[in-house]
């Protein structure tokens, strides 16, 4: 499906590529100290930390993913924002943002350092910042086949061009830098997407004529059938999808991941910190408009008889994930296409920043600060800072070319992540609200949790995936899931369950810290902050109670 | 950080009325989607304009105080 741009469609895509670089080059100036560069010398502006919050989420997985989602399983895939997102990101501006910003850590991994010990710390860094590579060189490599498929560029051709301009500002200008490129993104996303909702929603009848022509199915339903795992597309039921996806999944990313948690963290004040990820909730609830309705359209529009068809994969079957860049080429005239196009290039060069400066974060002042080299000069960090961040391109065009060359190997690490990300949630949980939870019992509780994990896996299937245990032994898996998301879902609340367990029981058996020294790091021994003289709208029990309540409505609107 | 090295506002607002400014002479050059495209920078071209504003009103405001005190 390539597309056939003229001059003004490349003048847009070169006007975007020249703003982000000048962005970087305006912010070099202001460099000159590693938490300038690293931590943005925590001055960025509340409404611009909540709009790269969500930015940094807002990456090609996103995208192109939630269009795909939404054509294959229709308005189920806003569990992911109305389930998942909204109530965590809440949860995370009201109870976990006053003990990471409060405690004057300067990352997640810092607060474990805090609140447990070095060993958790390093465990839970350096399993970050190889994922954040991994993730980097994910979305850099999707980005260059989405390229290569729709503008006939070389795979390394679009690597080259992708991976100096995202290194240019992110070495120019640092996180401040990434921070700003993520607002102008956001934008860029939003508005450039939103003209093919208006354009499709013309052509299907608008959402009546949505209703019409899915009448029969319960696509455009968010709860009903999902009694049974049977009876949704989601091939899972409400418990799994409710403790799974809307507890272990959704907070274990939105409170504990540093990738999102960090654009939180270089706020101005504590309010400001609390308040980010609640007002991104905001805009968080609405996205399924600009993420999911296209692919519904999609949908829609191949029902009803019209020239459109989502393109067909290698393999056989509907390539879902091409759902929005076929969408863009059926409707969007040059010019526009061009906007759209430039939408789809700032998503993953979203991804792609977001992952290298909490990678360079991470790495310099968690494992080198740390591990490596301790009480050098300010001066010798901003050079190791910026060292890391071409470090961190070189790697991620590596595993861009090692995914090219691997796909399994990428899909294999993606998962032993998932393994180690699971049970993070019950470590941090227990950590902030349990004072009696030991560094002990965190680390061993993280290891179980992500061997059952592992185990959870190996010995269940789900559309042909996992069982590799069961394999191995030459027995029957032990369970078959309708899908792999509801395999996810299960996987995730097995790991968080046996972490929660097991940090409890070692902790009840392993000497613990000094209460005097949890203060500020646990709930129950720090003093509650008062709100009271807070405006409504900077207080964040009530504005988070209102993104709730909206939820909440969504959530019955759409039943 | 925004008052001293750039107000991201402006930075926003200046991108949206570049690429309004192509849309709408993309309206003009291309035959198909002409209606599309300059609904759609005429779009861009307010909010582009709303962003730069609410920068130099900002500023604005911020220069007042000292601006009582000029001779």
């Amino acid at each position: 499906m390539k597309l056939d741009l003229n001059l003004v469609d490349y003048l847009v895509i070169l006007t975007y590529f020249v703003f982000v670089l000048g962005i970087g080059y305006v912010l070099k100036r202001k460099m000159k100290t590693s938490n300038d560069f690293l931590m943005s010398g925590r001055s960025i502006p509340m409404w611009v930390a909540s709009l790269a919050f969500i930015s940094a989420n807002l990456g090609a997985q996103e995208v192109l993913g939630m269009a795909a989602s939404g054509a294959k399983y229709g308005l189920f895939t806003t569990h992911f924002y109305w389930l998942g997102a909204a109530i965590a990101m809440v949860f995370l501006g009201i109870f976990m943002m006053p003990f990471y910003y409060g405690s004057k850590a300067r990352s997640v991994p810092e607060y474990l350092a805090l609140r447990y010990d070095e060993k958790t710390r390093g465990f839970n860094a350096i399993t970050f910042a190889i994922m954040t590579i991994f993730s980097s060189g994910i979305s850099l490599y999707a980005l260059a086949i989405l390229l290569e498929a729709m503008l006939g560029w070389s795979f390394s051709s679009s690597i080259i061009v992708a991976s100096i301009i995202v290194l240019g500002y992110t070495y120019l200008g640092g996180l401040t830098s990434a921070v700003y490129n993520e607002v102008l993104q956001f934008f860029l996303i939003v508005l450039g997407i939103a003209p093919l909702v208006y354009i499709g929603l013309n052509h299907v009848g608008g959402w009546e004529g949505i209703k019409t022509s899915l009448e029969g199915t319960n696509l455009l339903h968010v709860w009903k059938g999902m009694g049974s795992a049977t009876t949704n597309p989601l091939g899972t039921n409400a418990g799994s999808l409710i403790f799974g996806l809307g507890f272990v999944l959704a907070f274990g990313y939105w409170c504990t991941d540093f990738l999102v948690v960090q654009r939180a963290m270089v706020t101005k004040n504590i309010n400001d910190a609390q308040m980010t990820p609640i007002y991104a909730a905001i805009p968080k609830i609405f996205m399924p408009v600009i993420v999911i309705l296209p692919g519904i359209i999609a949908l829609v529009l191949m029902k009803t008889g019209s020239d459109y068809t989502i393109p067909m994969a290698k393999g056989g079957g509907y390539d879902y994930n091409m759902t929005l860049p076929s969408l863009l080429q059926h409707f969007y005239p040059n010019g526009l296409l061009g906007v759209g196009l430039t939408a789809l290039i700032a998503s993953f060069m979203s991804g792609m920043a977001g992952n290298v400066t909490a990678f360079n974060t991470v790495f310099t002042f968690d494992i080198y600060q740390s591990y490596i080299k301790k009480g050098a000069s300010d001066q010798h960090y901003l050079n190791v800072g910026k060292a890391v961040t071409v470090f961190g391109i070189a790697a991620s065009v590596a595993t861009a070319y090692l995914a090219r060359s691997f796909d399994n190997i990428m899909d294999f690490l993606q998962l032993v992540f998932g393994f180690i990300n699971a049970p993070l949630f019950a470590t941090f949980f227990l950590g902030m609200f349990w004072k009696k939870a030991t560094a002990n019992g965190a680390f061993y509780g993280l290891i179980s949790g992500t061997l059952a994990a592992a185990a959870t896996h190996g010995l269940t299937v789900a559309e042909g995936k996992g069982g590799w245990i069961s394999h191995m032994l030459g027995t029957q898996p032990l369970y078959e899931y309708g899908s792999s998301m509801g395999q996810n879902f299960n996987i995730a609340s097995v790991a968080f369950i046996c972490c929660f367990l097991v940090t409890w029981l070692v902790s009840l058996g392993t000497k613990r810290r000094k209460e005097s020294e949890l203060v500020g790091l646990v709930y129950s021994l720090t003093e509650k902050q008062k709100t009271g003289h807070y405006v409504w709208y900077k207080s964040p029990v009530i504005v988070g109670s209102l993104v709730v309540i909206a939820t909440i409505i969504f959530n019955i609107i759409f039943y | 950080m925004e008052n001293n090295s750039m107000d991201l506002r402006s930075v926003i607002g200046w991108f949206f009325i570049i690429i309004s400014i192509l849309l709408l002479i993309a309206s003009f050059t291309t035959e198909n989607g002409s209606g599309v495209n300059r609904f759609t920078g005429i779009t861009f071209l307010v909010f582009g304009a709303i962003m730069y504003s609410l920068a130099r009103f900002s500023k604005n405001k911020a220069k007042r105080p000292e601006d009582t005190n000029t001779p």
